[in-house]
């Protein structure tokens, strides 16, 4: 079984008196021990599956239909309480800005001891034993001196190895990471997602939710990857079936427009056009005005997620 | 476009320059007389030449960005100069500062938080126009108009406020502010790095464009050596304020020479699962420019560090045609 | 999610926006409005002069022919409220207005150049802040003597540091926004920065306490006329007239009851506008 199955989820956003989809349908699962990558650009609603997942949507957000499944307790539908509980204890989540998760008023230690008491009813001593093994663990040095510090002593990456360590003193079951080292250097970057990698899939056999928009991240951290659109999933699989032989349109496009394909200097490719907003998603397949390759049926079937090959889905007609 | 500079005068060229900040201590620590300061740009020594593209590659802290506003006299230096076409433009007068602003232009990183939110598109690309008193009213509009279309934008955009566009769309227009005044070379922060990737793309083609056909001269200010690699005619890497390498893009990309810029070459995620990358390589953080470490300031992250690099700063010299590095294993006087 | 700002293009579709923007900006705005208009043109309307003395029935409780009851000489309540929110209004639109003007200057100043000019406005403008606003007004009352343009002139003393303080500070944050340097790169004078760059991004969180300190103001002026110092008899004046009905609480709650209601619709209306445009101009105060 999967460890996280998301179903038809549809997530709005209210914008004056109108509600606007943000997400439209979305299934995917996320299985014990592997990294699942959402890619996609900005506004097409990657995070905002984070956020239904969580069911941490701003009071401007609703989750309108759909299922989100973590072991047999449907999410989506959960009591607040107990979905507190679960927070932080099964399904944990750190952000692209760490220094906004952590309280400025609090020493870091104090932080960890907390999620560790609240959720474990560990004895302070055993909390404190427990979180000096977490930040030794990320890599924190003179952890014991960094207990005591405040989060404005740290910096970007050393707040994200804190904010990871408080996602995963309870050993979650779940991490959702929401674009976390796009605020960080590439040197930074590469061991943040080392620890995330090593700590909780290879020894704590965790699944997790990697949103990104950087395909070189999903590339070398991901185990399969789903590609977002205009609030859709238009491809998903194993991620070196992706990269070799992207079918959407839309993949092939973003691959394609990346600049370090090893040619020296030329034009880059590009999409025509841009993203539409909310309110102006087209009709039919909802990458259709910007398509190379669309057709007439493009601009009112809008196609579903298909299977095309025991390692890839695609949401697009020319496969039909 | 070729990298070959040799018998060419530089249009810019930075001469030992150095900006160092002054803290804010408190009372105490400014009556005992400690004045710490941050280095933020130690002795750099670059050119750039005419119709080609520099790009300056660096690490948050390292002063990138900090440089290209010397570059432009947007900060006054600590010591040092720069030189436009000869001339040092801090000791310009007013006049010649006028002529100077015209002919250099900036790009800034966000296009979020670089275009005045309280003004609509065309006053903004319009206001350039509008300091140099340039032209009728009528000619400044058509200027306007024509820029638009020159950076892919067209008529219905000239009385939308920046709130109305996307971040593709806004960066565009801040390329025709930064055009409108026919600038012979612009300094580029970060140019593309808050964008996506599709429009990145889009981005970067349009300044090369650019650069074909008015002939423009580029610092191109990044922390993505991939994108580097695409606009690029030179690479200088900066670490914590000093330029580490400096090299034409191929010969970086195929032979670099700093350990440094191996690190930062191996920590680039290439979007290729079959080459995943050795995840060992960097270790540490940059220490804080506050407090950089003696000698080599790479050192404690350096996996090729010996003993003499914590305490003998690296000169920097050159290694192969139009390659210089600052790093004591090319040093055979040093090193040994 | 970014919200599409398109302006609309006739004052009832402004009208609309506004209400859909922020109730409470619109109906602060509606009761100031509607107190302008009625107090403006009250001397057209109202069958009564402020200080006509109606013998037959002092004293009297709200009836037809006095709507809001009259006082111990017989005079009309609602004309003398009417009247009196002319001299509050006054007192409120001068003094703000004033601070307005010079406060916003100097912050602009301030904040801008920094330094040293930063420390001679700034020191001297802490000082004045020091000062309790009452006896600013009390000694200054003394010295040039009891009259609307000194209650203003005292009122806008008290303002002028408070205004240079919110723009200083608001000054500070939109001089480091890159607009602002991508300006300064394209030549633009010193001038052009401060009128054009920052002026307009900084001002928003000025014009909220201006709407705040308006309502201050009328509680000022009342204050003032209350213990004697600002308006004088028989001119009306909402404080006045709340000091005069004191006497006759027990036989005509009226004469307080309604002034002291005035005063509070006025303060009311300045803080739900002050409080809407807080939202308004703020978007990260509201969600979008």
């Amino acid at each position: 079984m999967s460890l996280l199955s998301v179903r038809d989820l549809s997530t709005e956003f209210k914008s004056g008196d109108r509600w606007l989809e943000a997400v439209s349908d979305v299934a995917f699962d996320l299985q014990r021990g592997e990294i699942l990558g959402l890619v996609g650009e900005s506004g097409c609603g990657k995070s905002t599956i984070a956020y239904s997942v969580m069911r941490l949507l701003a009071h401007n957000a609703r989750i309108r239909s759909g299922q989100v499944w973590l072991g047999d307790v449907n999410l989506a539908a959960l009591d607040e309480q107990v979905l507190q509980d679960l927070r932080g204890r099964q399904i944990s989540m750190i952000f692209q800005d760490p220094a906004t998760a952590l309280d400025p008023l609090f020493t870091v230690g104090h932080q960890v001891f907390e999620t560790l008491q609240e959720h474990l009813d560990l004895e302070p001593a055993a909390a404190r034993k427990r979180a000096l093994e977490l930040l030794r663990q990320l890599g924190i040095p003179a952890a014991e001196q960094r207990l005591n510090a405040y989060p404005y002593q740290f910096s970007g990456g050393m707040s994200q190895r804190i904010a990871l360590a408080i996602a995963i003193a309870c050993q979650p079951q779940v991490l959702i990471a929401d674009e976390p080292t796009t605020a960080l250097d590439v040197t930074i970057q590469a061991q943040i997602l080392q620890l995330i990698r090593r700590l909780l899939v290879d020894e704590g056999g965790a699944g997790v939710l990697l949103i990104t928009h950087d395909l070189g991240v999903v590339a070398q951290v991901c185990d399969r990857v789903a590609v977002m659109y205009a609030g859709k999933i238009v491809e998903s699989g194993d991620v070196h079936s992706i990269f070799s032989n992207p079918l959407h349109p839309y993949t092939q496009a973003l691959l394609n427009s990346l600049p370090s394909k090893g040619i020296a200097r030329g034009r880059l490719e590009n999409i025509q056009g841009q993203v539409p907003g909310l309110a102006d998603r087209p009709a039919g397949c909802r990458f259709h005005p910007r398509c190379p390759q669309a057709k007439a049926v493009c601009r009112e079937q809008a196609p579903p997620l298909k299977q095309v090959s025991a390692r890839q889905e695609v949401a697009c007609v020319l496969y039909d | 476009m070729s990298s070959t500079t040799e018998g060419q005068r530089p249009l810019l060229s930075a001469v030992g320059l150095s900006k160092y900040f002054p803290l804010e201590t408190g009372l105490l620590a400014s009556l005992r007389g400690d004045t710490a300061t941050v280095k933020a740009v130690e002795s750099v020594t670059l050119d750039v030449y005419a119709g080609q593209t520099l790009a300056v590659v660096g690490e948050s802290g390292s002063g990138k960005s900090t440089l290209g506003r010397l570059l432009l006299r947007l900060l006054q230096p600590s010591a040092g100069q720069v030189l436009y076409q000869g001339q040092d433009i801090f000791s310009m007068k007013r006049a010649e500062t006028r002529a100077f602003r015209r002919q250099a232009q900036i790009i800034l990183q966000d296009p979020y938080a670089s275009l005045n939110p309280r003004m609509r598109v065309d006053q903004i690309i319009r206001e350039p126009l509008d300091i140099y008193g340039e032209g009728s009213k009528a000619e400044r509009q058509k200027r306007v108009s024509d820029l638009l279309e020159r950076v892919g934008l067209n008529r219905n955009h000239e009385r939308a406020f920046p709130a109305e566009l996307s971040g593709g769309q806004r960066q565009r227009v801040g390329i025709a502010a930064a055009l409108a005044l026919s600038p012979r070379i612009i300094i580029a922060d970060e140019p593309t790095s808050s964008l996506d990737v599709s429009v990145q793309a889009q981005t970067l083609n349009l300044l090369s464009d650019l650069q074909r056909d008015l002939g423009l001269t580029y610092v191109f200010i990044t922390h993505d050596l991939s994108v580097v690699q695409h606009i690029s005619d030179r690479v200088a890497v900066m670490y914590l304020g000093k330029i580490v390498e400096e090299a034409p893009t191929e010969t970086l990309f195929s032979e670099p020479k700093h350990p440094y810029t191996q690190v930062l070459f191996s920590a680039i995620p290439l979007p290729d699962p079959s080459r995943r990358m050795n995840w060992d390589l960097p270790k540490g953080e940059p220490p804080s420019p506050l407090n950089p470490p003696t000698g080599c300031h790479f050192h404690p992250r350096c996996p090729a560090a010996m003993s003499a690099c914590s305490h003998t700063v690296p000169r920097f010299q050159s290694v192969g045609r139009d390659h210089g590095v600052a790093c004591l294993l090319y040093d055979e006087e040093a090193g040994t | 999610m970014k919200a599409k700002m398109n302006l609309p293009s006739n004052p009832l579709a402004v009208t609309r926006k506004m209400y859909h923007a922020s109730r409470s900006a619109f109906l602060g705005g509606a009761i100031i409005l509607a107190l302008l208009v009625m107090t403006a043109t009250v001397s057209w309307y109202s069958p009564y002069s402020p200080e006509a003395m109606d013998f037959m029935a002092p004293l009297s409780a709200p009836t037809g022919a006095h709507l809001l009851g009259t006082d111990n000489f017989g005079r009309d309540i609602l004309t003398r409220v009417l009247y009196g929110y002319q001299i509050s209004l006054a007192v409120a639109l001068g003094s703000v207005g004033f601070g307005l003007v010079v406060g916003v200057s100097l912050g602009l100043l301030a904040g801008y150049f920094g330094g040293v000019l930063d420390n001679f406005i700034m020191r001297p403008m802490d000082v004045l802040m020091a000062f309790p606003a009452i006896v600013l007004v009390v000694a200054l009352t003394g010295f040039v003597g009891r009259d609307v343009t000194v209650m203003i002139m005292a009122v806008a003393v008290v303002y002028v540091p408070i205004f240079a303080r919110v723009m200083r500070g608001s000054t500070l944050e939109v001089v480091n926004e890159l607009f602002v340097e991508g300006a300064r790169a394209r030549g633009a004078s010193h001038l052009r920065l401060m009128l054009r760059h920052i002026l307009p991004n900084a001002i928003p969180p000025v014009l909220i306490q201006a709407s705040i300190l308006m309502g201050i103001a009328i509680l000022l002026e009342s204050a003032l006329s209350f213990i004697g110092l600002g308006t004088q008899p028989p001119d009306p004046s909402l404080g006045l007239m709340l000091s005069e009905g004191r006497s006759f609480m027990q036989q005509a709650p009226w004469m307080v009851l309604v002034p002291g209601l005035a005063i509070s619709l006025a303060v009311l209306g300045f803080n739900l506008l002050g409080n809407g445009l807080q939202e308004l101009l703020n978007p990260a105060s509201k969600s979008r």
